[in-house]
């Protein structure tokens, strides 16, 4: 029987070589009134000073790149067209930028700017091989190992074989109705392994019949896409919508957002339910099979990027936190459509952590200053940095996953034990 | 005891040539850890994890997993066996890996199941001299080693 990757299905990505920017994307290039509204919004711009990391700065670099390259007097006296200095310019600022899409609420012309910055990395990696050198790395990792760690893919599922009380079949089995799609970064990263088994945990005390892929999950895409590599990413997605039928699994949960969005976006999937953990956890509570123990710590939430304006899942985990903490919940500031980046979004920790930490760090001081014990998250990535910062500025806050809080609090009925 | 620039390894220990793991035969099994280079290469050690006690674990695969300033991944085990003992305490304070390197930064003990078979490539006595100074010019060659000025390492 033909694999789906046998059978060469089409194109899920368009060639960015043949025609980098969607009809859409050019006039927005031409609509941006420079009005800088988008500044206002941008971490990166804050920390750097640089307009060029900010969707301003690109679309003004990126046109006057198409000036140059389409001038007269330059095809008159046939000259070549752009420099090299320019396009490593625009470069930079393109790669700088969080993908966190903050910019995109408050640009009064409706711009869709991620979606704009992921078009430019397209043409700057893909059409003409601008890729940087740490995105090099890591694309060689993803698609030799099939992780963006390039960590022997054969251990991803290590954090499940930490745990003492692993079901034994929980690795070998060949029909589910759940899939649990970990990702890179819980799979492997020891900063958070504390989520997968937190959330695997949640999902045997509610009684599902969940699988994992293991060996056999591959990277969602995610870190290609963002990276400008969409076309690189679309033998993963093959591979992954693969290993989902083979399990006959009906629907798919995932922990990150990151890769929750890809699925959503890019795989051309039907029949399949996907949840992101928040909607997991909020329909347990909904349904009343999880109910909570009163909580020792005041909470607060913090939107991941690509599960709140990727995704507009807002409502979820508050759900979730309302139920558990009542008044013990307090919103962050800016919180939602508004919320911060943690700065480990659009590969920039690859290509630039000193910048991700500094953007995490305005963060963290929005967290402090909100008075919470805890604050809970719904991201590995988010987690791993905000963390980090954390016990960099010396502060007594606790990250927590959301997956862990409904663990620790949790109390779980219908025949599920709380032990 | 060999030595090149600031590092130290004891040549009565085995090493994993590619890993940096280190093994050394005792009564109760083999004690393992990250060679004094290893963890100057990775970086501040932040976080490990470790498979538990009872869990059998095979040469060459991974028996816990490290993040560190320039490096997340497996540790790998340099012999097959079941894990004996976890060190509780380098798991509440991985800074002993970057610190301590062969005695309160060791990670596991693993009871062998071939011992004689499994380190029989491992680097050991004479030979870790020479591969050491190998290494270290490998990696300060491909620039992945911090300069010798920049480096804060143990």
């Amino acid at each position: 029987m033909a694999t789906v990757t046998e059978a060469q299905p089409a194109p899920l990505f368009a060639d960015p070589r043949q025609r980098p920017f969607s009809a859409r994307q050019l006039l927005e290039l031409d609509a941006c009134t420079r009005c800088g509204e988008c500044l206002r919004a941008c971490d990166s711009f804050r920390v750097k000073g640089d307009e060029g990391v900010s969707l301003m700065g690109m679309i003004r670099r990126r046109r006057r790149l198409f000036r140059e390259d389409g001038s007269l007097v330059r095809k008159l006296f046939r000259r070549d067209g752009a420099s090299d200095e320019a396009w490593s310019r625009y470069q930079e600022g393109a790669f700088e930028c969080t993908l966190c899409g903050r910019c995109e609420v408050y640009c009064p012309v409706g711009i869709k700017t991620r979606d704009l910055a992921i078009a430019m990395r397209q043409e700057l990696s893909t059409a003409r091989c601008m890729l940087p050198q740490n995105l090099d790395r890591a694309r060689d990792a993803v698609l030799e190992e099939g992780n963006i760690f390039g960590y022997p893919n054969e251990e991803r599922a290590l954090w499940a074989e930490f745990l003492d009380d692993l079901p034994a079949d929980l690795l070998n089995k060949e029909q589910a109705d759940v899939l649990y799609f970990v990702g890179c970064v819980s799979s492997f990263s020891p900063a958070v392994q504390e989520i997968p088994q937190a959330f695997l945990r949640v999902l045997l005390k509610a009684g599902v019949d969940v699988a994992l892929l293991a060996g056999e999950e591959w990277c969602c895409g995610f870190p290609l896409i963002v990276g400008g590599l969409a076309n690189d990413a679309e033998r993963l997605i093959h591979h992954n919508i693969e290993r989902i039928r083979r399990l006959g699994a009906t629907t798919v949960v995932f922990n990150c957002p990151s890769c929750y969005y890809t699925w959503r976006r890019y795989y051309p999937l039907e029949g399949v339910r996907l949840m992101h953990s928040t909607e997991f956890i909020a329909e347990l509570v909904r349904s009343g099979r999880l109910k909570f123990r009163p909580p020792d710590a005041t909470l607060t939430y913090h939107d991941p990027c690509d599960l709140g304006r990727g995704l507009s899942v807002y409502d979820p985990p508050r759900q979730v936190l309302r139920a558990l903490a009542g008044d013990a919940y307090v919103e962050l500031v800016p919180s939602r459509e508004r919320a911060l980046c943690c700065g480990g979004g659009g590969d920039v920790e690859i290509w630039d952590p000193e910048l991700a930490a500094e953007v995490n760090a305005m963060l963290t001081g929005a967290v402090e200053k909100s008075g919470a014990q805890v604050v809970v998250q719904g991201c590995p990535q988010c987690k791993r940095t905000t963390q980090r910062g954390l016990s960099a500025k010396g502060s007594s806050v606790r990250s927590m996953d959301i997956a862990e809080v409904a663990l620790a609090y949790g109390v779980f009925t219908d025949g599920a034990d709380d032990d | 005891m060999a030595q090149a620039k600031e590092f130290n390894l004891p040549d009565d220990l085995y090493y994993d040539r590619k890993e940096h793991i280190w093994a050394r035969l005792e009564q109760d099994g083999v004690r393992a850890g990250v060679d004094a280079f290893g963890a100057c290469a990775a970086g501040t050690v932040a976080y490990v994890k470790l498979s538990p006690v009872g869990r059998h674990v095979q040469k060459g695969r991974a028996f816990g997993s490290m993040e560190a300033g320039k490096y997340v991944g497996p540790l790998k085990a340099p012999v097959s066996g079941t894990i004996a003992a976890v060190n509780q305490e380098v798991l509440g304070n991985p800074g002993l890996l970057n610190v301590d390197h062969y005695e309160r930064g060791w990670l596991v003990v693993i009871s062998p199941s071939n011992l004689r078979g499994d380190i029989a490539d491992l680097v050991h006595g004479p030979d870790v001299q020479p591969w050491l100074e190998t290494d270290v010019a490998e990696y300060e060659q491909k620039g992945m080693l911090k300069k010798e000025e920049e480096r804060q390492c143990t």
